[in-house]
């Protein structure tokens, strides 16, 4: 059975304080400013991400936007976690991203830093599901009691409200004022981090993407620093504007590879061209006379050489001698040969084909009167 | 009832149970009088087989049969059988009719029927060239089948030196049209098929595998062997020539002796052939009875060649016809002792005696025709049944043909299939063995002295192309580009596995759908493609023949004496069925399962990234990792 509600009719703070109290396992989802799942065990917050979705890991948001990992570094990650199907937390831990301990800290954070928005949406609706089955899969480095959870949170929803006041605008500049010399200040490790990243004039927003922490303890080390006067706000900077570096001279280098090479790769088509059409043909000549030759031009070596030297001649010789076989035929059924040619096409002795070929080969037939012999003359009389 | 007369009545019903009722005169069952007088005269004219009835009988059984008149027609086919000893079809028609009938009599006619096509010399010499044409064209097909699906196996890695090699150079056009420009250049060039084979076997030579190679020199040995015999294969030419001497001389054993027949034997005038063209004018002349005309033929024939048999017969029939016995007896044994074993000498020498009252050696010697096969002399010349010949002629007999077309086949230099296949080849065939030697050589050192520079292979994770200048070797793998730049700046081993892992499957999916459609190209193409080498040649090779057999119309080199009548189904059925049967075979071509590891990455690599990964743990996990390699290498 599952507990959900309204945050108005039931603080959220309540809910975590039950599940804590009875040691509940299973998986709050929050619906607010945005969808948020955090997962108890045993009453503990084990993680805030969604395995279901890692479009929108919490954990991979964290570790961009404070300057854990760069974008580019994040999407080849990314390209890594797509391929694999491995975990965001595997890549990091294989790849030496950070260490277990560091992850560890890391993911403390980010569960701290999600519980925190949460409580502060004034408007949203959960649902608790109970049981073990929906934690299977998740991969966690902290269990987190829920009592020092929401103190924490509590405290920086608090505090917040007062470092917005004294760093109203994220694109405000800061700089670091130098560390006296009589008497230094000690400096938190967060502020001493802080300090050194200020070694460079920068705008707060590009401080936070730096800071490797969440926005709330950068906020609250800049307000250490800003007290012990190590810390100056000074006026926004004005964008720098590139200029492009492309220069005339490359510009033309790179037109002149580009016209010789296309200018030599037509000419060589063309060569090739004007080879096959005329070189080949005169290196070639036997093979592309007979392909290419008109019908006319091959001309009949003559009956004189009995055997064939010529594919035009053997060809003729089997026309007239089809033509011969079929006049046979008709002489054999009719007992007479034909007046013409077209009478063995018409008795289907020969075929039409054959008939057009005797034409186009000129070959003539001629009949005596009788018509019991008969002649086909090509060249000479046969 | 007694004995004798049990015996006649058993004798009775055997009689009428085994005997086959007496058949009338073969030419009176022809219907058609100007055909029975013209087969009359043909007899008349010494035909010792009447081909042209046996042809029109044959097309008017055809006729009959597509009406379903099938007793007719089996009488017709018969009848055509009967009238010519060499004329196959009808036999084949009668087997068919039979079979379809389930009458086991189909096997006697289609045996009868190979047998005609076995003895005769046209058949022989036209299925023999046919044969070789088919195989010739087949074997050109399938290399050039197996060389373009070998080119575009390798496409990739040749393309890739192309761009690689072109990229420093030039920026436009782009690196990846090169080899599509190459190709196109190569194709306008129109060389023909011959020495595209030359090229694509030079370049492909240093990339194919072993198996490959195999295929390929295969088909060019097959190609420059039947290249190499194309002399040879000139003596099966005078078979579809029919201005040939060989082919004119044949005509003696087709048909009867008539003006137009001895005008073209007269034309012969080749010194070679005088004593074969002498003893068929003599022949003629016997047959139309000018006697002293076909004497002084034969004399002639025999004074020209010693050992010329068929003549010393034919001479001995003419001093048979006219009356000098002994001279006749003395032409009969010239024959015997050129050949002992010659029937019709023995059954001419036997019907002698038997004008010269030597019944005893009649009998001896027909007895002895009998035993050397005069009853086949009978079968193949129906003519001597009808016309009842006392004395058998001879002819020129098949292998004297086959010597025949030898000698004027050897003496010509002009190339049959050189001549037909030039168009395409757009080189001599007859010299296509020289050429191809010269490539194979070629390919073989050239695949040899090739710099290693120059070669692309495929890398060892995705089998894309790879070459030395980009491939990466750090990992102890030759990794292409792509698969180096996906593990770039990674250091775990686990990650770099899943990586590769991910883009070999990707890559291997990629490939796959691409290999797929190979088969539309041609059938065999998949098989090779997918190292199914041999079986890709088999079926480029039976596609090809197919192809053949369906584009001719059966064969290419047809008879030119047969009356184009209708084509047979075998030959719009069979073509098809095999081109069906190398597609069926082409498209269950499946690529071969690589037995992959499942690890990528050397096992060095995993060793040393555990002993890495341990070595917080002390000495004694780098002990353990280097037991376990020590292990491992053992093994």
């Amino acid at each position: 059975m599952a507990l959900e509600g309204n945050v108005k009719d039931f603080g959220l703070s309540e809910i975590f304080q039950l599940i804590s109290l009875q040691k509940k396992s299973g998986m709050l989802s929050v619906t607010g400013e945005k969808p948020i799942v955090v997962f108890f065990k045993n009453g503990s917050v084990i993680s805030t991400r969604d395995r279901r979705d890692r479009s929108r890991d919490p954990l991979k948001d964290y570790l961009l936007r404070y300057g854990f990992i760069d974008s580019d570094e994040m999407k080849r990650i990314e390209r890594i976690q797509t391929e694999t199907n491995l975990d965001l937390t595997d890549i990091l831990l294989s790849e030496k991203y950070f260490s277990e301990d560091e992850l560890k800290t890391i993911f403390t954070e980010q569960i701290q830093e999600t519980v925190q928005d949460v409580l502060s949406w004034p408007r949203s609706y959960y649902k608790f599901i109970i049981g073990t089955q929906v934690l299977r899969g998740i991969t966690h480095y902290a269990a987190m009691q829920v009592e020092g959870l929401l103190m924490e949170s509590m405290r920086r929803i608090d505090e917040f409200a007062e470092l917005q006041r004294i760093f109203p605008s994220e694109k405000m500049v800061l700089k670091r004022q130098a560390m006296p010399k009589s008497k230094p200040p000690r400096l938190e490790s967060h502020e001493e981090f802080i300090y050194d990243l200020l070694e460079q004039v920068m705008t707060l927003e590009k401080l936070i993407s730096h800071a490797r922490m969440p926005r709330f303890c950068t906020y609250e080390a800049l307000k250490n620093l800003l007290e012990k006067e190590l810390l100056q706000i000074i006026d926004e900077p004005k964008p720098i504007e590139w200029e492009e570096s492309t220069t005339v001279s490359e510009a033309k280098k790179q037109r002149k590879r580009r016209f010789l090479p296309t200018v030599a790769a037509v000419f060589l088509l063309i060569a090739c061209f004007a080879a096959g059409e005329y070189g080949v043909p005169y290196v070639l000549p036997p093979g592309w006379s007979a392909r290419f030759a008109k019908a006319g031009q091959v001309e009949a070596t003559g009956t004189g050489n009995l055997f064939s030297a010529d594919l035009q001649e053997l060809r003729l010789r089997q026309l007239e001698a089809t033509v011969e076989e079929s006049l046979e035929a008709y002489l054999a059924i009719k007992g007479s040969y034909p007046f013409t040619l077209e009478s063995l096409a018409v008795r289907e002795f020969i075929d039409k084909g054959t008939i057009a070929r005797i034409h186009q080969n000129d070959i003539r037939y001629r009949i005596d009167e009788n018509g019991t012999s008969y002649m086909l003359i090509r060249n000479r009389t046969r | 009832m007694s004995s004798r007369s049990i015996t006649i009545a058993l004798a009775l019903v055997l009689m009428f149970a085994i005997c086959t009722p007496a058949r009338p005169n073969t030419l009176s069952s022809i219907n058609n009088s100007a055909l029975r007088q013209y087969t009359e005269q043909e007899l008349e004219r010494g035909a010792p087989s009447m081909g042209t009835t046996s042809r029109i009988l044959y097309r008017e059984a055809l006729q009959l049969l597509e009406r379903g008149e099938w007793e007719t027609a089996r009488e017709r086919l018969l009848l055509a059988a009967e009238l010519s000893g060499d004329y196959a079809d009808p036999l084949f028609t009668l087997a068919r009719v039979e079979l379809m009938h389930a009458h086991p009599d189909f096997l006697i006619y289609l045996v009868d029927g190979i047998n005609r096509l076995a003895r005769n010399y046209r058949s022989q010499s036209l299925i023999a060239l046919n044969t070789m044409f088919l195989l010739v064209v087949s074997a050109l097909g399938a290399l050039l089948v197996i060389l373009v699906t070998l080119l575009m196996k390798y496409w990739p890695l040749i393309d890739h030196k192309l761009r690689e090699g072109y990229r420093k150079k030039a920026a436009f056009p782009p690196a990846s049209w090169i080899g599509l420009l190459i190709i196109i250049g190569f194709l306008f060039m129109r060389l023909g098929i011959a020495l595209y084979s030359v090229i694509l076997v030079i370049a492909l030579w240093p990339l194919a595998t072993r198996k490959e190679k195999g295929v390929v020199a295969t088909l060019v040995i097959l190609v420059a062997a039947i290249s190499f015999a194309s002399g040879y294969i000139n003596i099966l030419v005078p078979a579809i020539d029919p201005g040939s001497i060989t082919g004119r001389l044949a005509l003696i054993s087709e048909r009867g002796a008539d003006e137009r027949t001895i005008k073209r034997i007269r034309e012969i005038n080749d010194p070679a052939f005088y004593a074969e063209k002498e003893f068929v004018l003599g022949t003629s002349m016997y047959r139309l009875n000018y006697l002293e005309e076909a004497r002084r033929h034969f004399l002639t024939a025999v004074s020209k060649r010693k050992d010329f048999a068929p003549a010393y017969l034919n001479l001995g029939n003419v001093y048979f016809k006219q009356g000098d016995y002994d001279k006749a007896i003395a032409g009969y044994q010239s024959v015997i002792a050129l050949d002992s074993t010659n029937a019709l000498a023995h059954f001419n020498i036997g019907q002698t005696y038997i004008k010269k009252m030597l019944f005893a050696e009649s009998s001896s010697m027909l007895k002895r025709a009998n035993t050397l096969g005069i009853e086949k002399y009978r079968e193949s010349h129906p003519a001597v049944t009808i016309r009842g010949l006392t004395i058998y002629e001879a002819e020129l007999s098949t292998r004297e043909l086959w010597s025949i077309a030898y000698r004027e086949g050897r003496a010509h230099p002009a190339r049959i299939f050189s001549e037909v296949l030039q168009p395409y080849l757009l080189f001599p065939f007859h010299r296509l063995w020289i050429l191809l030697a010269v490539t194979m050589v070629m390919a073989a050192v050239v695949g040899k002295r090739i710099p290693k520079s120059w070669r692309a292979f495929r890398c060892d994770n995705c089998s894309m192309a790879a070459c030395p200048e980009c491939a990466s070797s750090e990992t102890g793998l030759h990794l292409c580009k792509s698969c180096a730049s996906t593990i770039d700046g990674l250091t775990s081993v686990k990650v770099m596995e899943a990586l590769l892992r991910h883009r070999r499957q990707k890559m291997s999916t990629k490939t796959g759908t691409r290999s797929a459609w190979r088969f539309i190209i041609f059938p065999g193409a998949p098989c090779i493609g997918h190292g199914k080498t041999t079986t890709g040649m088999v079926v480029a090779l039976l596609n090809v023949g197919a192809l053949m057999l369906l584009i001719c119309n059966g064969f290419y080199f047809k008879d030119p004496q047969v009356i184009v009548l209708s084509t047979p189904l075998w030959k719009y059925i069979v073509p098809p069925v095999f081109m069906l049967l190398s597609w069926v075979l082409s498209a269950r071509a499946r690529v071969q399962s690589e037995s992959r590891n499942y690890r990528i990455l050397p096992a060095e690599m995993h060793i040393d990234r555990q002993g890495s990964k341990q070595a917080g743990g002390g000495n004694e996990a780098e002990k353990k990792s280097e037991q376990l390699e020590a292990l491992l290498n053992s093994l």
